[in-house]
This record gives structure tokens, C-alpha cells and sequence, in this order.
């Protein structure tokens, strides 16, 4: 096939991991990655010998977070698309509007439609009307206690109060009964102002014991829309998703195809563009509800890279760039099972603390069957306190699940890390317990780690 | 138009070093020999087609030795990147302070605190630091001396003047030699 025309220069408005994935792409593309970089960052691996624009000292609110200073640097550099990667301002409409103002193409949905996904309440009901299921809860935001607890009244306790602007688990609130409402409702509006800046709440069914999946979806401009299949993400702690894997076996396949075809369809109808994921919670019935869309790229896209074969990164600039989709669903072909693992720089015997410092070695073995490495770092890096603490992920493909699962573990046993602590211990503890090996876990607590046993 | 500081960062060979606070394209820098002091503008930042004034900070004086790559007009840089490279030896006698005196015939009068030769502006293509009939208080410069090679301000500021005043003229041309004690302007109280 011939290159199909993108762009010649990318702005990377992003660090790390996902910096250093988006430019393997550009390189294979033939597309130069421009970075901006904070100060902290200006020596760091994914930048040597590469262009970039130091944007601001090492605090993000300075540097990564400041919309102005990344499309000013993508600008004078000559760039003409910017990547943000994930997390800091990449599900910010603002900064998706101020490069596209400035002639920048913004490598992600249009400003208007991530506005409207940003928003939870909005969000649910264009879901709810496009055909998914979402969870039982008030409809749009509370106006005060009292309308709280009609409408807990209506969908059953314990319910759970969420910030109309949050993510991330921050200003939510949970309530078990009328009493509880009245107690929380108050703590929950004080939280999301002063976390989000907006008062509203909105009140949803809580849903215990359920289970966490997502499904990754890719739009063009021309209305076409293709999924990849989901993802089972359920083993996280404080929110934050350790182990992800692809399919969900937990799922009942009528259920999966259902889901994936209104999915698709729902993306189609508030006219996304771009690689996005929908995350739905499984609940006791086996039926899938929609929670929020991420309107990016996400950490774990490559479990669904492994299974499909293809690049995220790659189909993103492409559909930026304007072409349609060149694959549709019935050429997707999902194959295997795909596992990965977070690795963080966190100590486990010190409740998961954050650990800085100086990576004295860090290896993995050669030459291992159906394994993926994606990192930032090499030796004598430099782990920064100003930033999150990933350093790598490792993702298994097999045929089965009980086969990358066991290539996993294969690979996290010939780990070589010195320097700092990091979670790979926690990971094989997971891997290598029967909860997790029989698929009886769910978000309420991480398999491996129960107190009633398993092993 | 809006102003931004400059950052600075002190050499070890003594000389000053104004950075970029921020990405962007910097244009108008002032040229080599220029004498800046705090609070003047040392070029502009160009940020997503807003002019930003780039303003000496406070503390910072001396004379411009060289300026981010010379042979473009535009000039990307990014954040902490040099702009100027000031030499702060290039301005000495911190404050020097005009003479006043009251004569029956020449109303107030400034007079040159030593011998030199007199600017009224702080490079050729600047403006004048002070035009014939504004009001000036007291610390604001009225103009350079360049006395052996290096320059020093002449502020309004003394014994017997009053808080405010309107100049009335200026007894020198600009760049002519004047000696101590010649009065330099003419001004009366505002």
C-alpha cells in the first residue's frame, strides 16, 4: 500500500510514556516528533537527540498544563498537529480549540464533542439516548438534600454522590441511607467545588461488586466507526488500574456484542473522531452500564493493539490528517489474549509510597515470546518527583489467557530493576493467585490480597 | 501592549544573562553598546501573535554585549533560552544626582554632577527620557553621562527641588561634552 499523506512535524504536547510511544510511530512514519518539555525533563531519554522546546519550569501548571506555551512551541517549530497524549490537558477542550484557532491539527475529537463527554450528566443522557444502558440515578444534576433522597428513594440504596465535573474518584460520597444523603450531600458539593470549581452533583445507583470494563473505539470524520473490543480493567487500587486485559472473560458474549455494536453506534451519533474508550461497569445481572467516555488515547490501548495487530497511534494521525478509516469491523479480527501490567515506581512494603530516585539497572530478559515492553526510561534515569510514577508497562499476548498470563509472569520474574522499589511484586502476587487465575474478583478488592484467602 | 520579565541568570564571567520566560518568538531586541536598566523593555515576545514587552527586572542594569542569534529579524526560542547578555560593569555610580540651584536669573536649574558627554536618550533609535515641558518627580531620569567609558544616570533628585517639576529646557545638545557644574536643564515647580 502506498504512504498515505499526514503530516511533517508533530508536536508532542505530553512526557514519558506516552511521549516516547507516539514518537516510535512518527519515526516508523517518517513524521519528525517535536517535544515540548518541561525543565526537569530537558535531559530525558525520549528527548535525546531529538528537537524540542523547553516550555517551563518543572511544576506542569508551568509547563505541560499551560495550553498557550505548548501551541506557541508547536507553532514556532513548525509543526503542524499536536499530540497529547494522555492525561494533563488532553481531554481539555480548551486547548484541542486553541490549536485548531491557531491552525494546529488536534490529534484527537473535536473540541465541541469532548466538551460534551467532559460533562457527566450530558454524557449519560446523549449515551442513554443513543441506545446504551447506564446506571439508574437521578436525572441530570441535584438541585438540592431533598432532591437526593427522592430520587435514592426511587432507585434503591446505597447510592453514591459524584461531581458533575469530577473524575478520577475525587467528590464522590457514598450513602446508605436517608440520614447518610442529608449527612454527605453537603461534603460532596464542598468537594467538587473545590475540586472541579462546580458545585453540581448528580446521584447514581451504587453498584458494588462490579465489574470495571471498557471498550476502545476509533472514528473518522466521515461517520465510520470500527471497536477493537473491550478491555476488563477491575484490578485497580485508590482508582488507579494496575492489571488490564483483553477480552473480558466475565462477559457473557450476547451481552459483549450488544454492547459493542451500540457502543460504536452511540460514538457514531455525537460524531467523535479519533481513537476513544467508553467505560462501562458490569453489574450483578451481566449487563453492561455506561459510566464516561475518555475522549484520547488511553495507558492500557496497547492490550488492543496486541489482539488486533494494529497501531493506535498511527490510526489516530491518520484520521486527523483527514483519511477514512482503512479498516472496517468485519477486517478487525481480535485474536488471543492480551494482559498488561503497570509498573510503578512504589514501594508495596511502604503502602504503595511513591519512591523517586535513580534507576541503578533495569533490564528485562531477551527474546521472550509474545512480549511487550513499552518505557521511557533506561538506566541511570532519573525517576522525577514532580511527575506520576510509571516507568513501564509489560504487556503478554498468548492464545489463551492461562498463556499470557504465564508469559507475564516469565517476564516479570526475569526483571531486573535496582535502584527504587517498584510494583512488580504486587504484579506476580496478582498473576499467580487462584482468584485471579479463576476470574473471581471484582472492585472490591484486588485479587491475591483478600483476607479470605485464595491461596 | 502587555509586559513580561525577563528571567536572570548570573554567568560566572560576571556578566548577565536575560532569559525567555516562556516559548515564543522574541523580535526588537535592542543592539549591542544599548544600556538597560530595570524596568526598561529589552525587545518583545511574539506569543500566538500577542506582543508581550520583555522588562528588565528589578536589580539588573548594564550595557547589552550580545543578543540571541543576530541574523534573523524573528527568533524562536523556548523557555530559559539566553535573550541578552548584559554587562553590568558597563554602568557605574549607581545614582548620580543633579545639582540644583536657585539664580535670580535662570530660574531651577540641573547641573552635570561631573564632566562627560551628554545623551538624552538611552540609545540613538530610543525616544528622549524626557521631552521639553513634561513633568518629572523626583528619581526619574533626565539622561545619560558617559564619563570614561562608562555611563551614568543623571536623575532628578537633590537638595532644594521640588517633589515635582515641569522641564522647561534643555541648555545642551545631545552627545555634546559638558563639564561638572554646567547646568544641563532648566526646570521650574510643576
Amino acid at each position: 500500500m502506498s504512504a498515505l499523506r499526514t503530516f511533517h512535524r508533530i508536536f508532542v504536547a505530553n512526557r514519558g510514556e506516552v511521549a516516547a510511544r507516539v514518537a516510535r510511530t512518527c519515526d516508523r512514519m517518517g513524521i519528525t516528533p517535536v517535544f515540548g518539555v518541561s525543565m526537569a525533563d530537558r535531559d530525558a531519554p525520549w528527548v535525546r537527540g531529538r528537537e524540542a522546546v523547553v516550555l517551563g519550569p518543572s511544576r506542569a501548571s508551568e509547563s505541560y498544563l499551560d495550553a498557550e506555551r505548548l501551541v506557541q512551541a508547536a507553532k514556532q517549530t513548525g509543526c503542524t498537529a499536536i499530540h497529547p497524549g494522555w492525561g494533563f490537558l488532553s481531554e481539555t477542550p480548551h486547548f484541542a480549540a486553541l490549536a485548531e484557532t491557531h491552525g494546529v491539527t488536534f490529534i484527537g475529537p473535536p473540541a465541541h464533542v469532548m466538551a460534551l463527554m467532559g460533562k457527566k450528566t450530558p454524557a449519560k443522557r446523549a449515551m442513554a439516548a443513543a441506545g446504551l444502558r447506564t446506571i439508574p440515578g437521578s436525572d441530570g444534576v441535584l438541585r438540592d438534600a431533598d432532591d437526593a433522597v427522592e430520587v435514592a428513594a426511587r432507585v434503591g440504596y446505597p447510592v453514591l454522590l459524584k461531581a458533575e465535573s469530577g473524575g478520577g474518584g475525587r467528590g464522590m460520597r457514598i450513602a446508605r441511607s436517608e440520614a447518610e444523603i442529608r449527612e454527605r450531600y453537603e461534603e460532596a458539593v464542598a468537594e467538587a467545588t473545590a475540586a472541579f470549581g462546580d458545585p453540581r452533583v448528580y446521584l447514581e445507583k451504587l453498584i458494588e461488586r462490579g465489574r470495571h470494563v471498557e471498550i476502545q473505539l476509533l472514528a473518522d470524520r466521515y461517520g465510520n466507526v470500527v471497536h477493537l473490543g473491550e478491555r476488563d480493567c477491575t484490578i485497580q487500587r485508590n482508582h488507579q488500574k494496575l492489571v488490564e486485559e483483553s477480552p473480558a472473560i466475565a462477559l457473557d458474549p450476547e451481552e459483549r456484542e450488544r454492547t459493542l455494536a451500540a457502543a460504536a453506534e452511540a460514538c457514531r451519533r455525537i460524531g467523535y473522531v479519533g481513537a476513544g474508550t467508553m467505560e462501562f461497569l458490569l453489574d450483578g445481572d451481566g449487563k453492561l452500564r455506561f459510566m464516561e467516555m475518555n475522549t484520547r488515547l488511553q495507558v492500557e490501548h496497547c492490550v488492543s493493539e496486541m489482539r488486533a495487530g494494529l497501531d493506535l497511534v498511527e490510526e489516530q494521525i491518520l484520521v486527523a490528517a483527514g483519511h477514512a478509516l482503512r479498516h472496517t469491523q468485519a477486517s478487525i479480527e481480535l485474536r488471543g489474549h492480551a494482559i498488561e501490567c503497570r509498573i510503578n515506581a512504589e514501594d508495596p512494603a511502604q503502602g504503595f509510597r511513591p519512591a523517586p530516585g535513580r534507576l541503578e539497572r533495569f533490564r528485562f530478559p531477551e527474546g521472550l515470546e509474545g512480549i511487550r515492553v513499552d518505557t521511557h526510561v533506561d538506566e541511570g534515569y532519573e525517576i522525577s518527583p514532580h511527575y506520576d510514577s510509571l516507568i513501564c508497562k509489560v504487556i503478554a499476548h498468548g492464545a489463551t489467557r492461562d498463556e499470557a498470563a504465564d508469559r507475564m509472569i516469565a517476564a516479570l520474574e526475569g526483571f531486573e530493576c535496582e535502584g527504587i522499589p517498584t510494583t512488580a511484586s504486587m504484579h506476580l502476587q496478582i498473576l499467580r493467585s487462584r482468584e485471579f487465575r479463576e476470574n473471581r474478583y471484582d472492585t472490591s478488592f484486588i485479587p491475591g490480597f483478600s483476607t479470605d484467602g485464595g491461596h | 501592549m502587555s509586559a513580561l520579565e525577563f528571567a536572570v541568570r548570573r554567568a560566572e564571567d560576571g556578566i548577565v544573562e536575560l532569559l525567555s520566560p516562556r516559548p515564543g518568538v522574541v523580535r526588537d531586541l535592542p543592539k549591542e553598546g544599548h544600556l538597560l536598566a530595570s524596568g526598561m523593555g529589552g525587545g518583545t515576545l511574539v506569543v500566538l501573535g500577542r506582543r508581550l514587552e520583555l522588562r528588565v527586572p528589578s536589580g539588573v542594569s548594564g550595557r547589552v554585549v550580545s543578543a540571541v542569534d543576530r541574523e534573523r529579524a524573528l527568533v524562536p526560542v523556548s523557555f530559559g533560552e539566553v535573550v541578552l547578555r548584559v554587562d553590568p560593569s558597563g554602568v557605574t555610580g549607581e545614582v548620580q544626582e543633579g545639582r540644583a540651584e536657585r539664580a535670580a536669573e535662570e530660574g531651577l536649574v540641573i547641573r552635570a554632577p561631573m564632566g562627560g558627554r551628554f545623551y538624552m536618550r538611552p540609545s540613538p533609535d530610543k525616544p528622549v527620557f524626557v521631552e521639553i515641558g513634561s513633568v518629572v518627580e523626583t528619581g526619574a531620569t533626565l539622561g545619560l553621562l558617559e564619563v570614561m567609558k562608562t555611563f551614568h544616570r543623571l536623575h532628578y533628585r537633590g537638595e532644594g527641588l521640588p517633589a515635582r517639576a515641569v522641564v522647561r529646557e534643555c541648555l545642551v545638545g545631545d552627545g555634546d561634552d559638558v563639564e561638572r557644574g554646567q547646568p544641563v536643564f532648566r526646570v521650574e515647580p510643576a
